[in-house]
């Protein structure tokens, strides 16, 4: 340790002796990575099409044309990536240049890339630059490499789509590879598929209509880090905004918000939840909201009880004197030291969330089929035990990406402890 | 210039109050300050001396409007600033600062102290605009150009650059090494934190500091410094101190005139070297005989006080020494003294009154009780 040395990097050198925790964090990026990059691995539309005559490009059409909202952002993501790490290279040579300091770049190339994907999410909702998605179907090129000879495609190294279905190949074992030739009721040998990649395996078996278990795994994996991460920014935002205040301010506004937190610890979101999609439709946006808007007490008390011990230290007072206003004194002075709490409770509260959401889903309250989801696999595989591989795929998933978030919980809490504080 | 009061305090009354209890109606009141009267005149420093718990602090805080009085008046350049609010407030906010008694608690750990510094002058960037154009023509010829470069009237706090300049050239001025911008508090000495803590309070041009136990943090050698510091300051930048302290010899080194306080209250009131070599109140005595001395072969009578201070949720009644004091009598214990003005010499005791009331005058008639009690209801 340096003398240099700001919190933060107290607080990296601390986490990074915690052996289990640092190799967790850095599993984030591949976890990410495959969120990220779900379609450029499995899609059941070709990148482009060669039909004899002509080049088209299915994949960056059906790319920007996503069923999914939660699927467009992280295709904006993806799109966006290219364009972050050139210009984010650029930009943070340019910071280190003028003597920026690493957490400060750190922060600000990841700024940059949101910036990029909301910037790229703008552009791609203005309906003249977004072309339109004709080739949704599986089948387009299929009918196409029946009819014609001569028609080049390019697919993905997975050629499937996460909601197609194929009846023929229901509920497979894994590593099922459908035949090229299948007997038919007369007893003949005929060619099932020609050209089309159907000859790739599905790696972890089918599901009951046939969908590919490991692609619809990898775009579950874009829906549970979303509900993770939103719900849990919103819970985190409403607790750190009305804990600090509480702390703050004291007095009555105490007492009300006080009083709010023990009425809202006390609702059970698992069965908010369920109620409120009984009464207005299965939708993943209202388990985000749900789970953000009653996650917040916890968060809340720990920031009020952080607040209220910095509040009464002279830096706080050193501030006032200055003539500071209060939300200065809240956002600049108090809240950066009171916040690791918050910070600490994040990645425990994203794990609560993903096992929330799957467990939902499992329930049938959650995400509506053909949506991909962890807990509607498990679904699929608790109506019948034989299917093995529905069941041990999508827990073994849940059971690492969960340890994964509270592994870096714990190691942020270790790192965190205030005893280090100087 | 010298008589000029840059401050004025009337009975300032602060007085904390205990949760209420459950079967009465009555809370527990700590008279923390209670009916404080002084002047500070400008340029002066004005020491404040007393035993721990005896008010000193609160007294500087709710000067700066830190800790909001119960009741009594404040008056900052001949304005009243009891009540002040808004824009007006933060102004005055600009004009007082404060040093605290404990520089690792003073400076925010998470910033750094260069952001720290400048953070007073990005608040009142606005404000100083306004000042430099107000106030052109009417301060040329005044102050002393080349003794300083930091002029509100020639910096434009809005610009980052001249920030930068102004709070790296304070740095000079402070003996700080180069290049400590980004650098945080936990990195520094404590005498170290105590000259950015000073610089951060400079750094906005106020008139007036309170320095509340600025040295008790530090050791000897330091101490030393920082008051030569400080007196260099107080010269270049026309300041004006309240100096609070129980060191008695450093008070002694830096004050103007001395006031000692006891539970809540000022009893004694002097130049210092009128209450160095005579001190009138039997309080003051014990204290300047417990100062230790250079040699110790000197003969001393040394007064050593018997019992600790009372609670100030239960001040005796009548004098509110008078349960410590050698030299108590019947009167003492059953009514407050009277502020006893010998010619710029205050003091609040009742043998003293009796000895020397011919010489002086009574300044103020002890308020009934009931209107401090007034007072109190009406807060609670």
């Amino acid at each position: 340790m340096s003398r240099r040395d700001g919190y933060l990097d107290i607080v990296w050198s601390q986490f990074r002796k915690n052996t289990a925790a640092y190799i967790a964090l850095w599993l984030l990026v591949p976890l990410f990575c495959l969120a990220i990059f779900a379609p450029a691995l499995a899609s059941s539309v070709p990148f482009f099409y060669y039909d004899g005559h002509k080049i088209l490009w299915p994949w960056f059409r059906a790319l920007l044309n996503p069923e999914e909202t939660v699927d467009f952002w992280f295709n904006m993501a993806l799109v966006a990536f290219v364009p972050w790490v050139v210009a984010g290279v650029i930009a943070d040579r340019a910071w280190r240049r003028r003597g920026m300091g690493k957490w400060a770049r750190m922060s600000r190339v990841a700024a940059l890339y949101i910036c990029l994907i909301v910037l790229a999410s703008g552009m791609m909702t203005v309906p003249g630059i977004r072309p339109d998605n004709r080739y949704r179907a599986r089948t387009f090129p299929e009918e196409q490499f029946r009819n014609e000879k001569n028609v080049v495609a390019f697919y993905p190294p997975i050629p499937f789509g996460p909601t197609e279905q194929d009846i023929e190949s229901s509920v497979k074992p894994p590593m099922y590879r459908k035949p090229r030739f299948v007997t038919n009721p007369e007893g003949q040998e005929v060619l099932n598929w020609r050209k089309s990649n159907d000859g790739f395996p599905h790696i972890l078996g089918t599901d009951d209509v046939g969908r590919d278990v490991f692609v619809r795994m990898l775009y579950g994996l874009r829906i549970s880090l979303t509900v993770g991460f939103v719900a849990v920014g919103i819970y985190i935002t409403i607790g750190v905004v009305l804990g600090a205040i509480a702390g703050y301010f004291g007095g009555a506004v105490d007492i009300v918000i006080s009083r709010v937190i023990e009425v809202v610890i006390l609702f059970p979101s698992f069965f908010l939840i369920l109620t409120l999609v009984g009464l207005l439709g299965q939708s993943i946006y209202i388990i985000m909201v749900v789970i953000g808007v009653t996650g917040w007490p916890t968060i809340a008390r720990l920031i009020r009880g952080e607040v209220l011990k910095q509040r009464a230290i002279d830096y706080v007072q050193a501030a006032r004197a200055m003539g500071a206003s209060h939300s200065r004194i809240i956002f600049r002075h108090i809240l950066p030291n009171a916040i690791s709490p918050a910070l600490v409770a994040a990645p425990f509260g994203i794990a609560g969330a993903i096992i929330t959401e799957a467990g939902l889903s499992l329930l049938g309250f959650g995400v509506r089929l053909p949506a991909p989801s962890w807990g509607l696999i498990l679904r699929t595989g608790s109506e019948n035990y034989h299917y093995w591989w529905l069941v041990v795929f999508p827990s073994l998933a849940i059971f690492v990406t969960v340890t994964v978030f509270n592994l870096v919980g714990s190691g942020l809490r270790d790192a965190m402890d205030p005893r280090l504080r100087t | 210039m010298k008589d000029e009061a840059l401050l004025r305090v009337r009975r300032l009354r602060k007085y904390f109050y205990g949760p209420r209890s459950l079967f009465s109606t009555e809370r527990k009141v700590a008279r923390a300050v209670d009916g404080v009267s002084f002047d500070v005149r400008k340029g002066e420093v004005l020491g404040l001396v007393g035993e721990s718990g005896c008010g000193k602090t609160t007294v500087g805080r709710t000067i700066l409007r830190l800790i909001e009085p119960t009741s009594g008046c404040i008056e900052f350049k001949g304005r009243d600033i009891t009540h002040l609010r808004g824009s007006a407030f933060r102004q005055l906010r600009r004009e007082m600062q404060i040093v605290f008694q404990d520089p690792f608690s003073s400076l925010n750990p998470r910033m750094t102290v260069g952001a720290a510094v400048e953070e007073g002058l990005i608040i009142h960037a606005g404000a100083n605009q306004k000042r430099r154009f107000l106030s052109h023509e009417s301060n040329i010829g005044e102050g002393t150009p080349g003794q300083t470069n930091i002029s509100p009237d020639h910096d434009n706090w809005t610009d980052p650059e001249q920030r930068r300049r102004i709070v790296t050239h304070l740095f000079d001025r402070m003996h700080l090494p180069p290049g400590i911008w980004d650098r945080y508090p936990h990195e520094f000495s404590g005498g170290q934190r105590q000259r950015i803590c000073i610089a951060r309070a400079v750094a906005l041009r106020p008139d007036f500091l309170v320095l509340d136990e600025p040295l008790s943090a530090l050791d000897v050698s330091l101490q030393a410094e920082i008051i030569n510091l400080l007196m260099e300051l107080k010269a270049d930048f026309n300041l004006t101190y309240l100096f609070i302290s129980h060191d008695l010899s450093v008070v002694e080194y830096l004050s103007d005139r001395v006031a000692v306080m006891y539970l809540g209250q000022i009893v004694e009131m002097a130049e210092s070297s009128r209450l160095y070599a005579e001190p009138l109140h039997p309080y003051t005595q014990a204290l300047l005989s417990a100062v230790p001395q250079m040699d110790p072969t000197a003969n001393r009578h040394r007064i050593v006080l018997e019992g600790d201070v009372p609670s100030p949720d239960k001040p005796p009644p009548g004098c509110r020494f008078h349960p410590r004091c050698p030299l108590a009598e019947d009167i003492c214990r059953r009514q407050a003294p009277n502020t006893l003005d010998l010619d710029g010499h205050i003091v609040k005791c009742h043998i003293v009154e009796r000895q020397r009331s011919g010489e002086g005058r009574i300044v103020a008639e002890e308020e009934p009780d009931h209107l401090a009690t007034d007072a109190a209801s009406r807060r609670s």
